[in-house]
């Protein structure tokens, strides 16, 4: 299992929200609550693992709203869900450009969104956890040998 | 002369994206298509005369890569230059793809001046050939 500096996971959650919606991130107050969207992205390869993401719908709405230029009261709940499902992609592929090597590099598989569920293993995988847009938001990753 | 871009991409989100960053760029772009994955783009370029296709590389069905050996097995589609707009870690990949017929990529996240700078020799050549 590699251990990944959860710093490295905050920094590339960051710079995903911010390059791509323009959303700057603060320290959260809270965990996403319990309604919120979980998904999970599968990466497999030399390293291989899963890359998880848990954000109020909320947020996937300003995030879609930013993406496309629209006013937020026009975006539908799967186009929120749609963009959370990306900002995961991007995140993924930030964090393993700076923690794998060329010959390490493993491939993405197609993200999926849930409703959010208890998952035991996250808790011991390398999370961070931020506040985006008023929004607390956290990502986890968990890589096998 | 009319110059039409086709955006594959799963997420409906990031087509619009793109499709804004395309408009942004003062390319001359004046119309873009759109497509949910490589099978959905072949059946576009089967009946539009398209100048560019800015495509995804991980897609449900038909992803970028096989949507670009596809494009390569047929003249008529072959000479459309392709440029890979994705998430994917591996540089290594992205610049493989280049060799098999892609003609550039972006790696996301990225900003509207990269989107440019990527497009407008490409279209300024496709002029050139028209």
């Amino acid at each position: 299992m590699r251990t990944i500096d959860p710093d490295l996971l905050a920094a590339a959650l960051a710079e995903a929200l911010e390059t791509m919606a323009f959303i700057g991130v603060e320290p959260p107050s809270d965990p996403p609550p319990a309604e919120a969207l979980h998904v999970t992205l599968a990466f497999f390869g030399p390293i291989s693992g899963q890359l998880s993401l848990r954000a109020p719908a909320a947020l996937g709405t300003t995030i879609a709203a930013n993406l496309s230029a629209v006013d937020a009261a026009s975006v539908a709940p799967a186009q929120a869900a749609d963009a959370l499902r990306e900002l995961t992609n991007v995140t993924a592929g930030l964090l393993l450009r700076q923690v794998c090597t060329t010959a390490e590099m493993p491939q993405l598989a197609i993200p999926v969104v849930s409703a959010a569920q208890a998952d035991a293993a996250l808790h011991d995988a390398c999370s961070a956890t931020l506040c985006a847009d008023g929004h607390p938001i956290t990502v986890s990753i968990r890589t096998h040998a | 002369m009319q110059t039409t871009c086709l955006i594959v991409d799963d997420s409906a989100v990031i087509r619009a994206m793109v499709a804004r960053a395309v408009k942004l760029s003062g390319t001359g772009v004046s119309w873009i298509l759109e497509a949910a994955n490589g099978q959905d783009a072949l059946t576009i370029l089967a009946t539009v005369k398209v100048h560019l296709v800015l495509s995804d590389m991980h897609m449900p069905e038909m992803g970028g890569a096989e949507l670009i050996a596809r494009m390569q097995q047929q003249p008529n589609l072959r000479q459309i230059p392709v440029v890979i707009v994705s998430a994917e870690p591996s540089t290594q990949r992205m610049e493989e793809l280049c060799t098999h017929g892609a003609r550039g990529y972006l790696q996301k996240p990225f900003k509207p001046e990269d989107i440019r700078a990527l497009i407008v020799p490409l279209l300024e050549q496709q002029h050139e050939n028209n």
